[in-house]
């Protein structure tokens, strides 16, 4: 749809360079983000600190500051980029249309919900149950609300072993509406300080979050981007036609319900930490395919690498512009997400 | 060994698409189907590549129920050509044409891979288009793309002792002339490779030249099935397409035609 006329070498010579330029990108980012924040901290102080740390001294400051706070940050924020590209790819490819994206099924918006109930309800109607499970309370009821709509949204538009992609889309709305409308009450009976939460939440966070919060999303995410990657050529020629690939020896319902839960899972443990985090996952897929075209193959790599990245610069705008206080994330994703993609549209139509 | 249906019917929210359809497709035949629009011959194609639940009747794939056979083992005996195809997104030409080695992926090395991909498309004349994005082409590039892959499916082993099939939805309806005649001398060439052609043409002197099996259908029901002369008969025109024709061929250096009378 909006790929550039012809290929030649020069999108040849694009797909050989895609994977270690983002690579590049990604560990420039990663450095950055050591560097900037509320002190920064130089590049010598940063190697001084990873010896300090090996070396078994009292860590200094510093030290407390790049692995205690800075470090834990940057792996979620490359994990969640990384989720949220590959998801939005694979998505795309589930619906074959180029502008689907994880919020568009209602998975994002199940996740909201859940962590809006945790939010408003958790400390009056199930207290015992948030007391006990303590800092998991919130990210366990976004998860849980991500793949309770996944199933529905899946139980409703599967029939007869097969689902239709509109039904599916559809679906999805209808979710979503009422989703919103369920947030909307919660939102009307939540006291003050609950408004702010989930305020706050709904519009993205990276920050504040623990080894022990961080480590199970890191696994379920990893799980979720092996998974998706093994998937990719059979994608490629899903693209084709449910039909056609069927003919060309695919397992098409087995092949959809996969990306499904893969997607589910990710996207669902990537908003149970981080919140509402918008436009990656259109954006970073749409763009990486306008570079070097749609094959899974290499868009998968490329999409997750620049979320990454873009996620972790996006995290260190957040956090530096407005210091000592701190930008939600969803805030600048879709500020400079928004305006960046319309660019990027319109030098693609100008083309033609 | 062929592709059998037995009193095949199929019929979708009451209106019958198919009925009690009795059908053989030989490897070594190439086999036509005719019909006006709605006759259900893309129904007939379907049925006969195993998309669609069959209501009554059974079809016999290689002798055994196409129902049991998944996927893979079908993707393996037969390639099959839409008539439309949904895409969104801008592969190249060689992109497209090489997704129609999927099943010998992991059995061919990558040079093998990719001397089927070029032969492929020279035999249908997009060697030059390789690179191009495949939503940039004309709608008859788009078709030959499309074919080229379909038959990359088949093209590995080159012949077979389990015969394979080939079954195309109106191959020919973008092409020049030129194009529609090399497609179908080639889907005859391929009946001499063990493997039975069913496809779906609207040209009736297209069909008159190259078919070894012709079949007529309307509403649902076969009319006639047999030699093309035999089938293109002046009765089953008029009662079946509401034109008065006849079957024409002058002598054996030329095609045979239809030729309409005023």
């Amino acid at each position: 749809m909006l790929e550039t006329i012809t290929f030649g070498d020069q999108q040849a010579s694009r797909q050989r360079l895609a994977i270690p330029l983002t690579i590049t990108l990604m560990l420039v980012t990663i450095i950055l983000a050591l560097m900037a924040g509320a002190i920064s901290i130089s590049l010598l102080d940063i190697t001084s600190s990873i010896f300090h740390f090996f070396s078994a001294t009292e860590p200094s400051f510093t030290t407390t500051v790049l692995l205690e706070i800075r470090l834990p940050r940057i792996v979620l924020s490359i994990a969640v980029g990384a989720a949220l590209g590959i998801c939005g790819a694979a998505m795309q490819a589930l619906f074959r249309n180029p502008l689907a994206d994880p919020g568009l099924i209602g998975v994002a918006g199940g996740g909201a919900l859940g962590a809006v109930i945790v939010i408003v309800l958790g400390n009056s109607l199930f207290s015992n149950f948030t007391q006990t499970i303590g800092l998991y309370a919130l990210p366990l009821g976004a998860m849980i609300g991500c793949l309770g709509v996944c199933a529905i949204i899946y139980k409703l538009s599967n029939r007869q072993g097969q689902f239709t992609i509109i039904t599916l889309l559809l679906a999805g709305i209808a979710v979503n509406a009422i989703v919103g409308s369920v947030i909307g009450v919660l939102t009307l009976i939540s006291d003050d300080s609950e408004l702010r939460e989930l305020t706050f939440w709904t519009m993205g966070n990276l920050g504040g979050n623990h080894w022990a919060l961080t480590l199970p999303v890191l696994a379920c995410i990893a799980i979720s981007l092996i998974g998706l990657y093994r998937l990719a050529k059979p994608l490629n020629l899903y693209l084709l036609g449910e039909a056609q690939a069927q003919h060309l020896g695919i397992a098409v319902a087995q092949l959809k319900k996969q990306v499904f839960f893969f997607t589910a899972l990710s996207v669902g443990a990537a908003v149970s930490i981080s919140g509402m985090i918008g436009f990656i996952g259109f954006v970073v897929p749409h763009l990486v395919r306008i570079l070097i075209g749609p094959d899974h193959r290499l868009l998968f790599p490329v999409s997750m690498l620049l979320g990454a990245s873009l996620l972790t610069l996006a995290d260190i705008i957040a956090r530096t512009v407005i210091i000592p206080a701190e930008l939600p994330i969803g805030l600048v994703t879709s500020a400079l997400g928004g305006p960046f993609f319309l660019a990027v549209l319109y030098k693609q139509s100008s083309y033609r | 060994m062929t592709v059998e249906l037995q009193s095949v019917s199929i019929s979708k929210s009451q209106k019958t698409l198919l009925n009690s359809i009795d059908l053989m497709i030989k490897p070594d035949e190439l086999t036509l189907l005719i019909g006006p629009n709605g006759a259900g011959k893309s129904t007939l194609l379907k049925a006969c590549c195993g998309d669609l639940w069959i209501d009554t009747g059974n079809v016999l794939f290689n002798k055994q129920n196409i129902e049991s056979l998944s996927a893979d083992q079908l993707a393996k005996s037969r390639a099959v050509m839409t008539q439309s195809y949904e895409m969104g997104f801008g592969f190249t030409v060689a992109e497209i044409v090489a997704m129609g080695c999927f099943i010998y992926e992991d059995i061919l090395c990558q040079q093998k891979q990719k001397d089927i991909i070029q032969e492929v498309m020279h035999y249908l004349d997009i060697e030059h288009l390789a690179k191009r994005n495949f939503l940039t082409l004309s709608g008859g590039e788009q078709q030959r793309t499309q074919l080229a892959r379909v038959l990359a499916q088949l093209w590995s082993p080159y012949e077979q002792d389990e015969p394979r099939y080939l079954f195309l939805d109106e191959p020919t309806s973008s092409l020049d002339i030129f194009h529609q005649y090399h497609v179908l001398s080639l889907a005859k060439q391929l009946t001499q490779r063990n493997i039975g052609v069913l496809a779906v043409v609207h040209d009736l002197s297209l069909a008159a030249s190259f078919a070894d099996q012709l079949i007529l259908l309307s509403k649902g029901q076969i009319v006639t099935k047999g030699r093309p002369e035999s089938v293109l008969q002046r009765q089953y025109m008029s009662q079946v397409y509401g034109i008065d024709a006849f079957y024409f061929h002058e002598s054996s250096n030329v095609k045979p035609s239809i030729l309409l009378e005023t």
